[in-house]
């Protein structure tokens, strides 16, 4: 699944570190989510989507 | 959500987890050491035999606690690896197994030390499994 994590993250300056602790997740998570290696929980994919307030749609596409 | 607490909260399990396997491995270093080369009376050979089953209560809870706190992808990694090591062990055994066999029953391999090889693949098996998310 290919996601526009990273963009999103870096348009509010936010470090790797600071978008795992907003969502209450490891480092490690938020960096296999943005390479691809990783597919989130239903449960995740809608707090990222809150975090950013957007769609899920809108982050994550098949 | 204060984020000092949620890193502290996290970040000391691994430790706990290490101190809390060391202290069982030691027990059992020390019950062994008591049963091997001092002369126990009958109600102290169960006493040594057992004790180190109160350090293993102990460090399972510690785990029990670590993987509670753990993430999701942390919990991914940790059933991949326990997976992997599973059946590594399965193979591993079999193998010792067909090896005892072709040589006549009798392998140079004492049985009270096999458990010590489990560790060990888990921790490959562990390696293996968190390199796949990097």
């Amino acid at each position: 699944m290919r996601n526009d994590l990273r963009e999103r993250r870096a348009q509010r300056d936010w470090s790797q570190g600071d978008l795992a602790e907003k969502l209450g997740v490891s480092r490690q998570t938020i960096n296999a989510l943005e390479t691809g290696k990783y597919s989130p929980s239903l449960e995740l994919a809608f707090k990222i989507a809150r975090l950013f307030k957007v769609l899920i749609e809108d982050v994550f596409q098949p | 959500m204060n984020p000092e607490s949620t890193i502290a909260r996290t970040s000391n399990h691994p430790r706990r987890v290490l101190v809390a396997g060391a202290t069982w491995f030691l027990v059992y270093l020390a019950s062994r050491f008591a049963l091997q080369e001092m002369r126990l009376a009958a109600p102290w050979t169960w006493v040594a035999t057992l004790a180190h089953l109160f350090a293993f209560f102990w460090f399972v809870s510690v785990v029990e606690r670590a993987l509670k706190s753990a993430d999701e992808l942390r919990r991914l990694i940790q059933l991949e690896a326990l997976a992997l090591a599973f059946s590594t062990t399965m193979v591993l055994l079999m193998t010792l197994g067909l090896m005892e066999i072709s040589h006549g029953g009798r392998l140079q391999f004492p049985l009270r030390d096999l458990w010590a090889m489990l560790p060990a693949i888990y921790a490959i098996c562990f390696a293996v499994a968190y390199q796949r998310y990097r």
